[in-house]
């Protein structure tokens, strides 16, 4: 018991350490995993003995426990797929991501045969596995830099979606490659096949009512089990269910000798348009990251460093390589896809690197005696050392490239504009700040925009507008923008951190600079207020007390009455958010009230406001009233 | 056959008495075109290419509209001062208005003897006569329908009888005929100060 404390410890102690780091380099958590797991392999071959274990045997057997979590990794993949999403994306992600599979697996498959003089069958499962791109990596940096929508990073989450599901495939191609089937262990994957002594011809027609019955558990029984489950409201339970569906099914196919993972994959594929998706994966997610987690500190572990020493340049190379090579195929495969110039770069820099499925497959494939172990090895350390230089592609593409791109297309089109400084900067260009400036552009005021979507600058570059490239919270950007001889800015991104950050900001900065600032909601409105800030704009205020102005229209109200009832409720609304900002953040800094329930608060008080305001207004324009009027000149004869 | 134009401007049509019953009283005819400026442009935001070929199609231009503050509400003034452009309604060479009739139909909530002395109507309503004759328009005599406060209020008496209200919504509707099969004379009109003065002649003619 005492050793399993102390190498847990060890474990999870380097990951702690470990993982935040790398996420924080933008290194991705597989690498931090990776990097925590070589450090605990030294540090093992000095501990284990101590503790009277093998170090070898030891990650053999934490190898085997965590490959629960590629399991359950698969799972959740297969719950993710969704195949009525998957089929409207079905063009884009067959182009993007088979022509990029195929062709990058048979040129590494060439590459291993004439260069390394490998059986075609080692070259294939070689080129299958590092045909693969780092998930983990790749849509984590695409979300981080606001990416994830332009085209360059759809095509690139299109691309990474089909290799994806290519995995489960390749896991089941894999075996077959095997060239000795002596010597294959299969109690790794299965142990117990029950179709052994089956006639061979019985075999195919076994797998396939497997899978029959897997869809028909899936998708019949398990719903209103979780139902039933659900009903009873024990969390725990229904964590519990989860992984039991999932282990359950990951032995009913080892018992047919099928791939686990496959299985797996296959309910998760049936569930994923069940209603308690969401529930599942969220009840999933935290044992696969901690078993995959293992997992890969187990591979870094397992990492032989004597091997790096000996072989440096080759390594060195192969790592090169790989990038160059992958590139160039992404570099063709974005070309067919017709991406522009920026959103290409972007496609063909971000995937150019071996994935973490590579060190699941590898392990595969060693297990299934397909691939010599010492090539393992030093392909493993390849793959890592690939992801390791992602981080370093991506800056050269926001650093280099796009601003090489950005500042060539600016030089041709906007020369003459460039002295020229604009007295109104909007910051963020979206749904919002797109109106403001183009309002102000049809009145020919030109304007100059700050956005961080490549593919946003590049349309609005074409149509003349003066586009800066960048985080608008940055100073250095703001003074290329010409901040200093601006008279008004326009914060209009869609984060409303960034907002009140840039805002705090220009009010103690540029403090005669007139701000006109986009709030998302009444919240955001409140800080602002109490920022002092003068023109703020909540952002549904206008459009949706107009549509209330239509709904009274509908309803039988004079058109101009309606208006005015319209604008006499905005106005008051806006006296209230006056009056109550100041209360708002009272009961805030005391810490009394939860955010939920200081919301709640809050639109409690708005509508007790709008009981009284109804009460001594009623339904009056209280400039046509004219009731004292008919008591005056009606009755009496006056005048 | 003449078409007529109802430019039609109140703000709060809802609560007036006297604007409701005589629109309800125009003549149901494709000759009449009532066009309700408040309803159709709440934000003010005339569309003037609009207005004009409004205009061109018709012959009988009526601004029908409550007195306030001795003149009309404020989007009847925008529509003047938009629409009315210098080169198509006045100024050299203009002539999208030549010889189209101009009348006034307005309501009020007082009584006759709000609107006496230098106060009296036609004096009040000169800018729209005033307009009406830089346009070349042929200018008719207002028609008026006092008593609105009176009315709702239901105080009746000898100046103001119960059947008032129908008596004016009739003649109204005799006015509009009247314009659509060009009835009106124009010169004969000058004799009035207001188009009532017909209506109480031929009563008492009859």
């Amino acid at each position: 018991m005492t050793a399993a404390f102390v190498i847990a410890s060890l474990f999870l102690g380097m990951a702690v350490i470990l993982v935040p780091l790398a996420h924080r380099l933008n290194l991705g958590s597989v690498l931090g995993y990776l990097i925590a797991g070589a450090i605990v392999g030294i540090v093992l071959t000095y501990v284990a003995p101590m503790l009277g274990m093998e170090t070898t045997h030891l990650l053999e057997q934490l190898n085997h426990a965590s490959e629960f979590g590629v399991v359950l990794m698969l799972f959740v993949i297969g719950l993710e797929i969704r195949p009525s999403h998957l089929w409207r994306m079905k063009s884009t992600i067959l182009s993007a991501g088979g022509l990029q599979v195929s062709i990058t697996a048979l040129l590494i498959m060439a590459v291993s045969m004439l260069v390394f003089h490998l059986t075609w069958q080692v070259g294939l499962a070689i080129g299958l596995t590092l045909s693969l791109s780092s998930t983990a990596i790749i849509m984590s940096t695409l979300k981080e830099k606001g990416w994830q929508n332009t085209v360059g990073g759809k095509a690139s989450f299109a691309a990474l979606l089909f290799q994806d599901i290519a995995v489960i495939p390749i896991i089941a191609v894999i075996p077959l490659l095997a060239v000795s089937s002596v010597a294959s262990h299969n109690e790794i994957a299965h142990g117990i096949d029950i179709t052994a002594y089956l006639p061979t011809w019985l075999k195919p027609i076994v797998v396939i009512l497997a899978i029959v019955l897997v869809y028909i558990l899936s998708r019949y029984l398990i719903n209103p089990l979780f139902d039933y489950i659900a009903r009873a409201r024990q969390k725990e339970i229904f964590t519990t269910a989860a992984l039991g569906l999932v282990t359950t099914i990951a032995a009913f196919m080892s018992l047919i000798g099928l791939s686990p993972a496959l299985g797996v994959f296959i309910a998760g594929v049936i569930l994923s348009e069940s209603e308690y998706r969401h529930e599942l994966e969220a009840d999933i997610e935290p044992f696969k990251g901690l078993l995959l987690g293992v997992f890969f500190m187990t591979v870094g572990a397992a990492f032989n460093f004597s091997l790096f020493g000996e072989q440096f340049m080759l390594i060195g190379l192969l790592t090169v390589g790989l990038i160059l090579l992958k590139a160039s195929v992404l570099y063709l495969v974005g070309k067919v896809l017709r991406l522009k110039k920026i959103e290409h770069a972007l496609f063909f820099l971000a995937l150019a690197q071996g994935g973490e499925f590579a060190f699941v497959l590898f392990t595969l494939a060693v297990g299934q005696n397909v691939i010599d172990p010492s090539i393992a090895d030093t392909l493993r350390i390849v793959v890592a050392l690939s992801m390791a230089i992602t981080p370093l592609l991506f800056l050269l593409y926001e650093k280099v490239l796009l601003k090489k791109m950005m500042t060539t297309d600016s030089d041709d089109r906007a020369a003459d504009d460039i002295d020229e400084e604009n007295k109104i900067i909007v910051a963020g260009v979206g749904r919002f700040g797109q109106i403001v400036g183009r309002l102000l552009q049809y009145n020919q005021f030109n304007v100059t925009a700050l956005d961080n979507d490549p593919n946003m600058i590049d349309t609005l570059r074409k149509y003349g507008w003066k586009v800066f490239f960048g985080d608008a919270t940055r100073m250095d950007l703001l003074h290329a923008a010409g901040i200093d001889s601006a008279t008004g800015m326009v914060i209009a991104m869609n984060d409303p951190d960034k907002v009140l950050e840039l805002t705090a900001y220009l009010i103690k900065h540029h403090p005669n600079l007139t701000l006109f600032v986009r709030a998302r909601d009444r919240t955001v409105a409140y800080q602002l207020h109490r920022m002092g800030v003068k023109n703020i704009y909540r952002e549904t205020f206008e459009s949706s007390a107009t549509m209330g102005e239509d709904v009274l229209k509908h309803l039988g109200m004079r058109a101009y009455q309606a208006k005015r009832a319209k604008l006499r409720y905005q106005q008051e609304d806006e006296a209230l958010v006056a009056q109550l900002a100041e209360s708002f953040f009272a009961e805030d800094e005391k810490g009394h009230l939860l955010k939920v329930q200081q919301q709640l608060d809050n639109l409690a008080k708005v509508l007790s406001n709008d009981q009284h305001v109804k009460q001594h207004s009623m339904n009056k324009d209280s400039g046509w009233d004219e009731s004292s009027l008919i008591e005056d000149l009606g009755s009496k004869n006056k005048y | 056959m003449n078409k007529v134009l109802v430019l039609f401007a109140h703000p709060v049509y809802q609560t007036s008495l006297l604007n409701k019953s005589l629109l309800a009283g125009l003549p149901n005819s494709e000759h009449v075109t009532l066009h309700d400026l408040y309803e159709t442009y709440p934000n003010f935001m005339i569309n003037v290419a609009r207005e004009q070929a409004l205009l061109e199609s018709h012959d009988v231009i009526v601004f029908q509209h409550p007195m306030y503050w001795y003149s009309c509400p404020a989007l009847l003034k925008e529509w003047m001062d938009l629409v009315l452009e210098h080169g198509y309604a006045y100024g050299t060479g203009a002539t999208a208005l030549k010889d189209k009739y101009f009348i006034s139909s307005i309501t009020s909530g007082g009584d006759v003897g709000n609107y006496e002395g230098e106060k009296n109507i036609r004096n009040l309503l000169q800018p729209f006569e005033f307009t009406a004759n830089l346009c070349n328009m042929k200018f008719l005599p207002p028609f008026i329908t006092y008593g609105g406060l009176k009315i709702k209020a239901g105080n009746f008496d000898q100046n103001l009888t119960t059947d008032y209200l129908t008596q004016q919504v009739s003649n109204f509707n005799q006015l509009i005929e009247d314009l659509i099969h060009d009835r009106i004379d124009p010169q004969a009109c000058e004799q009035y100060a207001t188009m009532n003065e017909r209506f109480d002649l031929t009563e008492v003619s009859q």
